[in-house]
């Protein structure tokens, strides 16, 4: 592939220029146009956060975002575009997917003429070997998120034991095949509960990507087979360094739509560097190379008194799907007057100005993200005072017959969370809370979530603890259902992520409805209800709406944080601005 | 005439009678009143553990506060509010950036658990260097051998990295296996074990290369013809001689251990947030050279202040103490 110098700017100045004019003139959406192809556009990540390449085993959001566009094509994908409420298109398939029983059963037809990067065609049962991989936990690498919503969605293959190509039992494949089946180009999911989103979660999430089966030689968690426009020119992605990517021959773009990937730059080069001081040091010098560069991490507060004048004109603010809340062990607090007190003394500007202020979130009274469509402030928290009330929770425990109840607080013990705990733990204490502290080490087995997820809190009495959701797709169902919805007897955890136990019949039979339902307003509308009604019960303590704060080189242009890439900057828009 | 000469005589016979009535300790402590810079760098370190002192009475009394978190003096950017990272009348070296807590107390509380730690460590260091470097240096023989081997053994160690790796495993044995609670002070404990471990190496190498001059001189043989027993000859005839050194070598220890505590706190080794020592303090505030330069520069000033008034007592006291050496 032919590699192309970028010339330099002479100063910082025109470069700041340049990028506002090109920004203006072309709106947020899309700028690129042919004049705009090649270059070489640089990604800046840090070190070792990635947990894998195979797409069994990608499950962040930035790192299924720009996948998504440079190499691994699914079914579906969202498209490129400043709508807040966009519908996935298709991608390999013809189209984004057919049901005519209300979600229990999708198809999908393959498009002719799309090739893996040896060339030979992407056919049906890609797709199914693909989502079987989805099930063996090796591959999976402990995310453990496709076997989640699978095993919500169609339980019965993993009650049947079904794990994966390689070890299950004939028994359990069968289940998995009456389940999940290609004829030829089309391809069908036949699930136990209805799953009427389900082709959102598929342009986000890998889980149903295909996967061809002659690639497989049991070492893949760090190699790429592309059927995207670009391909690895290593042999393997490297987690501590990053890799390249360059144009792949056997792509047609006849087969794609500029809707979803514009594929502008000759080359996408992944640097990763050793922390994000560096990181940001370097887009602010705006040097070299460096100018064409970008990365999806936020601005940390130390940075911001440097991002004045030009450095300013190279920034973009977006909201973020990520919330920030707290927790509630529903085991160990059991009254719900406890629980609301807690978050009504909860001081969440507070903690925000300790995060990274206003630049870093917003106070939020639920766990759903205002991009989210349907989003609705949660009702059971109205009035919410969001610089924390300890004289109301006093009151509320002095209702509960309680005044000074014991909660032990976990959180991973990180320098961050060193400095937000002390917010917390205060405007506990200033309610008549005695709050102890259990700091959970980085290096701990099993990790944090993994301790969390845990009944008895890996033997530990935990009360309240911190946690944070994005919904893995654009739809309230992607977080009221996994968050608040209650486990299934005898599980332990894997199904849903309510660690905090939470059990409420009311809040199960609004999410049934929701599922029952057809129409997306209303569903919508079901699962904001069963959050109020949650949050009138405290079962969990909001806490942030975070935002994001993004910093990009002068030469650098269509940026667009959107749907399709979880509001990270999508690559699929964009490109090398021309001198 | 005779009279001048006489007065002169006097004179002289004076001032030599007085310098003959001079004992070592009062020669040196002559020298070091004479000496400016180690009496201002003396009054400095006194000063520092005097606030180290009464650092924890002044917390418990609430004059002090190292833990409130103060969100009000904190802007919307997660700056203190004012200039110079909100210096005030309450709050005269300003507030932490992000949750307001007083820098004054925490640098200031910090101080007493730094040099706590460093005493401790180098009170142990010292010890078992002392007693290490007498063995050696009276026994000689096959015990001098080992002991000069275990020396190159703990110097050749890759100090930093094993203490990195394997703090979380010594700390998980001092926690679990000898009962030291979890968290600040099993973390301290280990600290001051490390230093201990690793320090005694240059004590030890001094102390034998003293005793290996004294126990040449006649008091010694004297001692042992008397018919002494080996102890005593260590410990009542070579030890009192030794305190020069000694005294020497804990000044010029103390501070390198007040940066060893520092630099293992910045790696996450040491006493964690939100009990301050200069190390954590330090280690929060280095993030902010740029956007709060009032926050990032105190505890450096604190600690640089520290570490060059303890090091100029040493040398100060070095020379006071031993005239011909280093001179």
């Amino acid at each position: 592939m032919k590699k192309r110098t970028i010339a330099r700017l002479g100063s910082l100045a025109v470069a700041g220029a340049v990028v506002t004019a090109a920004l203006t003139a072309c709106g947020p959406s899309t700028g690129g146009s042919s004049e705009n192809t090649g270059g070489t556009v640089t990604y800046l990540g840090v070190a070792g956060q990635w947990e894998g390449t195979d797409p069994a085993s990608v499950y962040y959001g930035n790192e299924l975002a720009s996948l998504r566009r440079l190499v691994y094509r699914g079914l579906v994908a969202f498209p490129i575009t400043d709508d807040p409420n966009p519908a996935p298109l298709g991608d390999l398939a013809t189209d984004a997917g057919t049901t005519e029983d209300g979600g229990l059963t999708w198809t999908f037809t393959i498009k002719d003429g799309v090739t893996w990067q040896d060339g030979s065609p992407v056919t049906g049962d890609d797709f199914i070997y693909g989502l079987s991989r989805s099930y063996d936990e090796t591959l999976v690498n402990g995310t453990g998120v496709g076997t989640t919503y699978l095993g919500q969605y169609a339980p019965s293959v993993v009650e049947a034991g079904y794990s994966g190509p390689f070890t299950s039992t004939p028994e359990a494949t069968a289940v998995f095949e009456e389940h999940f089946f290609a004829e030829g180009q089309t391809v069908t999911y036949k699930f136990d509960v209805a799953w009427p989103d389900f082709p959102y979660a598929a342009a986000t999430l890998f889980t149903t990507d295909p996967y061809q089966e002659s690639f497989d030689d049991g070492s893949t968690l760090w190699e790429i087979n592309s059927n995207g426009p670009y391909i690895l020119e290593e042999d393997e992605f490297d987690p501590a360094l990053g890799g390249t990517f360059v144009r792949n021959p056997e792509y047609d773009p006849s087969t794609d739509s500029t809707e979803l990937r514009e594929a502008l730059p000759d080359e996408f080069r992944f640097e990763f560097v050793a922390d994000s001081d560096v990181l940001f040091q370097r887009l602010v010098a705006d040097n070299g190379d460096d100018k064409a560069a970008f990365t999806d991490a936020n601005i940390p507060a130390t940075f911001y008194s440097q991002i004045t004048g030009d450095v300013a004109d190279r920034t973009m603010k977006s909201t973020s799907p990520y919330t920030r809340f707290l927790q509630i062990n529903s085991l160990t607090v059991t009254d719900p007057k406890v629980r609301r007190a807690l978050a009504v003394a909860l001081n969440q500007n507070g903690v925000i100005q300790a995060w990274g202020g206003e630049n870093w979130g917003e106070p939020s009274t639920t766990i759903v993200a205002k991009a989210l469509p349907g989003y609705q402030p949660n009702k059971g928290f109205e009035g919410l005072n969001p610089d924390g009330d300890p004289e109301a929770a006093a009151a509320l425990l002095a209702e509960a017959g309680q005044p000074n109840p014991e909660i032990v607080f976990a959180f991973p013990d990180t320098p961050t969370n060193q400095k937000l705990v002390p917010v917390i733990q205060q405007s506990w204490e200033a309610a008549g809370f005695v709050v102890k502290l259990n700091p959970i080490a980085p290096d701990a087995t099993p990790g944090y979530y993994g301790q969390m997820a845990d009944k008895d809190k890996n033997g530990n009495k935990v009360d309240v603890f911190f946690a944070g959701w994005a919904s893995d797709w654009p739809s309230l169902f992607g977080v009221v259902v996994p968050i608040i919805q209650s486990n299934p007897a005898g599980v332990q955890y894997g199904v849903g992520f309510n660690y905090g136990f939470y059990s409420n019949p009311e809040v199960d039979a609004l999410i049934d409805q929701a599922f029952a339902s057809t129409d997306a307003n209303e569903q919508a509308a079901l699962l904001a209800q069963a959050d109020s009604v949650a949050g009138a019960d405290g079962a969990y303590i909001p806490i942030a709406n975070q935002k994001n704060y993004f910093l990009y080189g002068s030469k650098i242009g269509g940026f667009l944080p959107d749907v399709a890439s979880s509001y990270y900057p999508d690559f699929g828009s964009i490109y090398v601005l021309e001198d | 005439m005779t009279n001048t000469n006489a007065t002169t005589v006097g004179v002289v016979l004076n001032s030599a009678s007085v310098v003959a009535s001079r004992s070592p300790g009062r020669l040196a402590w002559a020298r070091f009143l004479s000496d400016k810079k180690t009496v201002v760098a003396a009054v400095i370190v006194l000063i520092y553990v005097i606030l180290a002192i009464v650092a924890p009475i002044l917390v418990s009394a609430g004059i002090l506060n190292p833990y409130k978190t103060n969100q009000d003096l904190i802007g919307p950017d997660s700056l203190p509010l004012g200039n110079f990272g909100g210096i005030s009348a309450d709050h005269p070296f300003g507030v932490e950036p992000g949750i307001g807590r007083d820098v004054l107390s925490r640098v200031w509380y910090g101080l007493t658990f730094s040099l706590l730690i460093a005493l401790v460590g180098s009170f142990l260091a010292m010890m078992i260097g002392i007693i290490l470097g007498i063995i050696a240096g009276l026994t000689g023989g096959w015990v001098d051998t080992i002991i000069g081997r275990l020396i190159d053994l703990t110097l050749s160690f890759p100090q930093t990295l094993m203490l990195l790796a394997l703090s979380g495993t010594i700390i998980a044995i001092l926690t679990g296996t000898f009962g030291v609670p979890e968290g600040d002070l099993a973390r301290a404990t280990y600290v001051i074990l490390v230093l201990a471990v690793f320090g005694w190496v240059g004590v030890a190498r001094v102390i034998r290369g003293q005793v290996l001059s004294i126990r040449e001189r006649e008091y010694i043989d004297a001692s042992k013809l008397i018919g002494s027993s080996a102890p005593r000859r260590w410990f009542r005839e070579v030890l009192p001689n030794l305190w020069a050194p000694i005294l020497v070598q804990s000044t010029l220890m103390l501070p390198a251990y007040i940066s060893t505590e520092a630099a293992l706190a910045y790696l996450g080794v040491s006493v964690q947030q939100p009990t301050p020592t200069l190390g954590n303090v330090l280690q929060d505030a280095v993030r902010y050279p740029v956007a709060d330069f009032t926050y990032f520069i105190i505890p450096v000033i604190v600690l640089v202040v520290m570490v060059v008034a303890f090091n100029l007592l040493g040398d100060g006291l070095r020379d006071a103490l031993d005239p011909k050496g280093n001179r």
